[in-house]
């Protein structure tokens, strides 16, 4: 079967209003149980945003279930979550009791042990999120040692940090040629071997940036300011300096920001590009623009939605603080009227988080392209032990989206 | 004789299909072979994909037929209905689902609220003497000695606290004007305090305000209440939870407070001490605490200090009378204990 040159191999087929009801229903029933059901949620949203996702001829199908996602949270809970948080009772411990080196090797430590299980995570999620999605009867998966790939995380990160940062085009590359070509659909293996050097130039700007950001307007502070001998910022010349420092720090903060984003996009079609499946090649077609229209307008949602839940807070103390007749604080008082209400204030918080995912999943759906051939009569299942539980470690790594 | 599509999990093949229904299940024509009979509840539904009704077979992965333009009328009550919100909530329904998890939540809310009242009193003094040391850490370095000001702090103690049930009060090197209880019943008072106190018998209401916290066993209830709260809320993400944990913890906390005042009130009725002079601690914090907008009551872990101020005014029962906490010299001993310390050098410890 092949990808039609002319039309997008990958379509989502449909409707914000049907994603709406699925999303309003799951923030209800979260709330209500304290927020036990969002595994559920999770397993009932993504079974939806699959099957409107067309590849070719049909939709992808999700069949990961709330019941997996709960218990890998609660492995998750017990092996990673309740460790780490005695190993920073313990650094808190030290810190108070003066022991910098203690406390700095005990730092040195936990960043270790992150990384590694970030890496760890990274490879199990992604493996769970290929053997749970389906398509004409066939599903994904991977082999390997997720232990090792948390190895080679730390290792190639150690190299990293060893030089400042300036290597990590080379990390997150070789890492996700490593990590997919473990990975592979029904009998056909994915390869990728994204190039680094075609990064670095650019990844060099973004470097280089934050001399020129922190550099520029301490120089310019330096010279006026103590070069003059004087630090008074009542003098006129030193508050212009001020504000011209303030403001090349903000365009600076600002430009940064876009490069970073440039960056990501070339990033993001750089590794994408490289994937191949059987016959089949990838792309990923999101310019800057793009991007940083999905990251901007994403924000701005959700931060309308956590200032919708605010401005009715806000009402009651300034009513409370004028000292009306009636006194609302006493009602806030009461532990459930003060849960009802903040309740119904995380709703429309919660809203914007779901429609953000929406946005972002439907953004990867249409800059999602395939070209060339799959033969789908030798595409045939694999036959590999299926993973029990979640993507636990990577829930409680934050690291949710794709 | 039903059309369907078809997948059989081996291949990635598309089939053209038939489902011939049986008394017991159905047989699935391909390519006009009958397979076996597979029993109707066998199946297992998928919801609805490019307008097709699709359902699975629970026992074999990848298998897959699809009714296009849905269930054929004949068909639908041989075929389970596609699950909504999952499989406990549909029996029941979503809205008898909701009130029942609601009314779950409520309780266990309501009883993690109630916990530290039963835990709290069975923890053992020992335990949390132990914790408060371990709080104290390395800060017990930077208390102020001196024998004067050691015995005037005594004596302040005795008369707010004749019982003697608290004896680890000390003077801490610290600009904050406050003072704090930890666990096991210690009392830190700030120097800071001490330096803003215009007399001993503002500090006699503040340390009887502490010493409250200490006989309700208030710390140890905050710490299990908090513990129990972090538990509970910890499943709504993020944000949501912590705010709300914040919140509740501050709304219990100013509760404490109140109590503690009481309690101060009280104490000082009893050793004759003049409560206006800690109402008139309060109204200078005020005075700091306004002009800065609004001010959002409900975040706050302390009652408003132009209440507290009122109520300590109050509770005056006369105009004179009173005996001050102490005298001159010993307040004079007090109030320059840190200024009068040798070790007085001694840097802060960290982030402090």
């Amino acid at each position: 079967m092949a990808a039609e040159p002319d039309e997008s191999s990958f379509r989502y087929t449909g409707t914000f209003g049907e994603f709406l009801g699925v999303a309003i229903g799951n923030i209800v029933l979260t709330l209500a149980t304290l927020g036990i059901y969002r595994f559920w949620a999770t397993a009932r949203e993504r079974r939806l945003l699959w099957s409107r996702s067309q590849f070719i001829d049909d939709g992808l199908e999700w069949t990961g279930t709330g019941r997996e996602l709960f218990f890998g949270f609660l492995i998750a809970l017990f092996v990673f979550v309740f460790p780490l948080t005695l190993l920073y009772l313990v650094l808190q411990g030290l810190v108070m009791r003066d022991q910098p080196v203690l406390a700095g090797a005990l730092i040195v430590a936990i960043t270790i042990l992150l990384t590694f299980l970030r890496g760890f995570a990274n490879f199990r999620g992604l493996r769970y999120r290929l053997t749970r999605t389906w398509w004409h009867g066939i599903n994904g998966g991977g082999e390997g040692s997720a232990l090792r790939y948390g190895g080679e995380t730390l290792l190639r990160n150690l190299a990293s940090w060893l030089t400042l940062g300036a290597m990590l085009p080379w990390v997150n590359t070789r890492l996700w040629r490593s990590r997919w070509q473990r990975m592979f659909f029904g009998n056909a293996a994915f390869a990728s071997s994204p190039r680094w050097k075609e990064l670095i130039g650019f990844y060099m700007l973004m470097y280089v940036m934050p001399v020129l950001i922190i550099g520029v307007p301490a120089f310019l502070i330096s010279r006026t300011v103590i070069g003059g001998g004087r630090i008074s910022f009542y003098d006129p010349d030193n508050v212009m300096v001020a504000i011209l420092a303030t403001g090349l720090i903000l365009v600076f903060s600002i430009v940064w920001s876009i490069i970073a984003i440039a960056y990501y996009a070339r990033y993001a079609a750089e590794v994408v590009g490289s994937m191949r499946l059987e016959g089949l090649a990838f792309e990923f077609t999101a310019t800057t623009a793009n991007w940083l229209w999905l990251i901007v307008s994403n924000f701005v949602l959700v931060s309308a939605a956590y200032l919708l839940a605010i401005i009715p807070l806000a009402m009651i103390g300034a009513l409370s603080s004028l000292r009306t007749g009636f006194n609302l604080l006493s009602i806030l008082n009461h532990p459930s009227v003060l849960i009802t209400l903040l309740l119904t204030l995380a709703i429309p918080v919660g809203l914007a988080g779901a429609i953000a995912r929406y946005r972002r999943w439907r953004f990867y759906i249409r800059h999602l392209e395939a070209g060339g051939e799959i033969d789908i009569a030798s595409l045939t299942r694999r036959d590999s032990a299926r993973m029990r539980q979640g993507e636990g470690l990577l829930d409680a790594l934050d690291m949710g989206a794709i | 004789m039903f059309d369907v599509w078809h997948y059989d999990g081996e291949t990635a093949r598309l089939y053209i299909a038939q489902v011939r229904p049986l008394e017991r299940g159905f047989q699935l024509v391909v390519d006009g072979v009958a397979g076996e009979t597979i029993a109707w509840d066998r199946l297992d539904p998928r919801g609805k994909r490019n307008g097709a009704a699709v359902f699975g077979l629970k026992d074999v992965p990848g298998w897959q037929i699809g009714f296009d333009g849905g269930v054929p009328a004949e068909l639908a009550h041989h075929l389970p209905k596609p699950l909504k919100y999952g499989r406990g909530i549909d029996r029941f329904g979503i809205v008898p689902a909701l009130a029942v998890f609601a009314a779950i939540s409520a309780s266990v809310v309501a009883l993690v609220l109630r916990l530290p009242d039963w835990i709290a009193p069975n923890i053992p003094i020992s335990f949390e003497k132990r914790l408060g040391e371990a709080m104290l850490g390395d800060l017990s370095k930077n208390f102020c000695r001196g024998n004067e000001g050691e015995a005037a702090l005594a004596a302040l103690v005795r008369r707010v606290d004749p019982q003697g049930d608290i004896t680890d009060v000390h003077v801490v090197r610290f600009p904050a004007i406050n003072a704090i209880t930890l666990p096991g019943g210690t009392i830190l008072i700030f120097d800071g305090l001490l330096r803003s106190a215009a007399s001993p018998d503002e500090v006699a209401g503040v340390l009887g305000h502490e010493i409250g916290h200490v006989h309700n066993r208030d710390v140890m209830h905050a710490l299990v209440r908090q513990a129990g709260l972090s538990v509970i809320l910890g499943g709504l993400s993020g944000n949501i939870g912590g705010n709300m944990e914040s919140l509740l913890s501050a709304s219990f906390s100013r509760e404490a407070e109140t109590a503690a005042d009481g309690h101060s009130i009280t104490a000082m009725a009893r050793a004759n001490i003049d409560p206006r002079d800690t109402a008139a601690f309060f109204k200078r914090l005020s005075r700091g605490s306004e002009g800065r907008g609004l001010s959002v009551a409900f975040l706050a872990s302390h009652p408003a200090p132009r209440e507290r101020a009122e109520r300590f005014q109050k509770s005056a029962a006369k105009t004179v009378g009173y005996a001050p906490a102490l005298t001159q010299e010993q307040w004079d001993a007090l109030a320059d204990l840190c200024h009068n310390d040798p070790n007085q050098g001694r840097r802060p410890p960290f982030g402090f």
